[in-house]
């Protein structure tokens, strides 16, 4: 940096009776500051113009990548990092390492939490159709039916949005096709809803969807009124 | 004590002929041997609680990226409801001050009392300049409903919170569901910024009332550098804090 070579090296190894155990302090110069400033305010403008430029969810990554630059000449210059301790460095780096710690946990934990299953508005693992533990269920959702929205883990042919009372055996089969619960699971979960079928006669409701409409029969969720009719055209 | 440091403070007697208490110097305290002891624990010390301010904001931050990957439309409606420019200017503004702040320091180690006066009292300025920005963007929030959590919907005054009679929020009734949540990490993220700031200026206060006194010189800045190192992370916080709720342009993946 070419304000480097102006900056004022003052470092007053005179100035006190304690010689070398006297703080020692790196003097930048009015010059560098002020580049740093400029800087600052440079990524702001730029951060603001970028926002107005539709990039999809690469908004957000341009966004963070330019707060962290300016996050970084924050630090290093005005902050001193440059000509501190390391071990002041080292202190931001392990807060900024755990900081990570946290987020990658998080998220991993909400991200994976199962699949929205369409039929229940619950989620659900995708290998077992069980239900997720900590499974979230979105209230307003709920009421209003399988909307589809908010969940990028969802897989693709669930998010069809369905009326609730106007489900058919064609239009649930691509959502049970991705959910593929087991038998057991749905055995389980079934028997106390129709209790007029036994629990295994259950299995071939669905001439198309031979892996049960049915199949997190949850039976608070609003969405399962849909469930019965199907199921009684098939004693 | 070492002789080489006990040879040294004698010489400093000599030097500066200043009443001491023992043989330090008055802003040395007595648990540690040199001044340079002192300084770097005393910036250990502040980065330490700074490291740990980090992850203490760090809580709400994943908070936010949660609520955002679940409601990514009502962020981006909640986010368009911010006046862009205000905030725009208050990141300069708060940029500024920690320029000052940097400055501030700079002149206290080159022991120019004036000179750190000035520029104390110019970032103090401009975080006063902060809140009434952050005030003026509050009012239009509260007025238009634009509130947290079960609050949202409700016009209300902002120095009673009581709801102001007759009025009804259009704004808020035509928003997705689901933006109060924005506005609930909105009002705790730059509430809990904005009570740094207001810490930040208790300090600097202080830190000024000290410098008059002439607590300061070339051999001891240490108070202005720490202080700085606070306003600085506040002016950080704030930098990642702008673009995540002014700037959301992403509208969620079902829409865009």
């Amino acid at each position: 940096m070419s304000e480097h070579d102006t900056a004022v090296h003052d470092h007053a190894h005179d100035d006190g009776p304690y010689g070398e155990a006297e703080v020692h302090a790196h003097i930048g110069s009015y010059r560098a500051y002020f580049a740093v400033f400029m800087g600052l305010i440079f990524f702001t403008l730029l951060t603001v113009g970028v926002a107005g430029i539709h990039l999809g969810r690469a908004n957000l990554a341009v966004a963070v990548i330019i707060a962290s630059l300016k996050a970084a000449l924050v630090c290093t210059f005005f902050m001193h990092l440059k000509d501190d301790n390391k071990f002041n460095s080292l202190i931001l780096i392990a807060a900024i390492t755990f900081i990570g710690v946290f987020f990658a946990l998080t998220l991993n934990d909400v991200d994976y939490r199962g699949a929205l299953d369409t039929q229940s508005g619950t989620r659900v693992f995708l290998q077992s159709g069980a239900d997720a533990p900590g499974s979230w269920v979105d209230p307003i959702k709920h009421e209003e039916g399988p909307a589809g929205e908010g969940s990028k883990v969802e897989p693709a042919p669930t998010t069809t949005s369905t009326g609730s009372a106007q489900v058919t055996p064609e239009s649930t089969a691509p959502a049970m096709s991705a959910a593929t619960p087991t038998e057991t699971a749905t055995a389980q979960s079934a028997a106390p809803m129709q209790s007029a079928a036994p629990t295994q006669s259950a299995a071939p409701v669905h001439s198309a969807a031979p892996a049960h409409s049915s199949a997190p029969a949850h039976s608070a969720a609003p969405a399962h009124s849909a469930a019965p009719p199907p199921s009684a055209a098939h004693p | 004590m070492t002789e080489a440091t006990a040879a040294a403070e004698n010489e400093h007697e000599h030097a500066e002929g200043e009443e001491h208490h023992g043989d330090h110097p008055k802003w040395l305290q007595h648990h540690w041997d040199t001044p340079a002891q002192q300084f770097d624990a005393a910036k250990i010390g502040m980065w330490a609680f700074l490291g740990q301010e980090l992850l203490f904001f760090s809580g709400l931050f994943v908070a936010y990226a949660i609520y955002r990957t679940w409601y990514g439309d009502a962020f981006a409606a909640g986010s368009h409801e911010l006046s862009r420019p205000l905030g725009t200017i208050n990141t300069c503004v708060l940029l500024f001050s920690s320029l000052t702040a940097a400055l501030a320091v700079r002149s206290s180690q080159l022991g120019k009392k004036n000179e750190t006066t000035v520029l104390i009292l110019l970032t103090i300025a401009c975080a006063f300049a902060f809140l009434c920005i952050k005030y003026m963007e509050y009012h239009v929030k509260f007025e238009h409903g634009l509130l947290p959590g079960s609050f949202f919907g409700t016009p209300r005054d902002i120095l009673t919170f009581a709801p102001i009679p007759g009025a009804t929020s259009e704004h808020a009734a035509a928003l997705p569901p689901h933006t109060h949540a924005f506005f609930s990490l909105y009002f705790v993220m730059t509430g809990l910024h904005a009570i740094h700031v207001i810490i930040g200026i208790g300090v600097w206060i202080w830190i000024l009332r000290r410098n008059l006194r002439g607590d300061f010189s070339r051999r001891y800045f240490t108070p202005v550098d720490v202080t700085a190192l606070y306003w600085h992370l506040v002016d950080l916080v704030w930098i990642y804090l702008f673009p995540m709720l002014y700037l959301i342009d992403y509208v969620g993946p079902h829409k865009g």
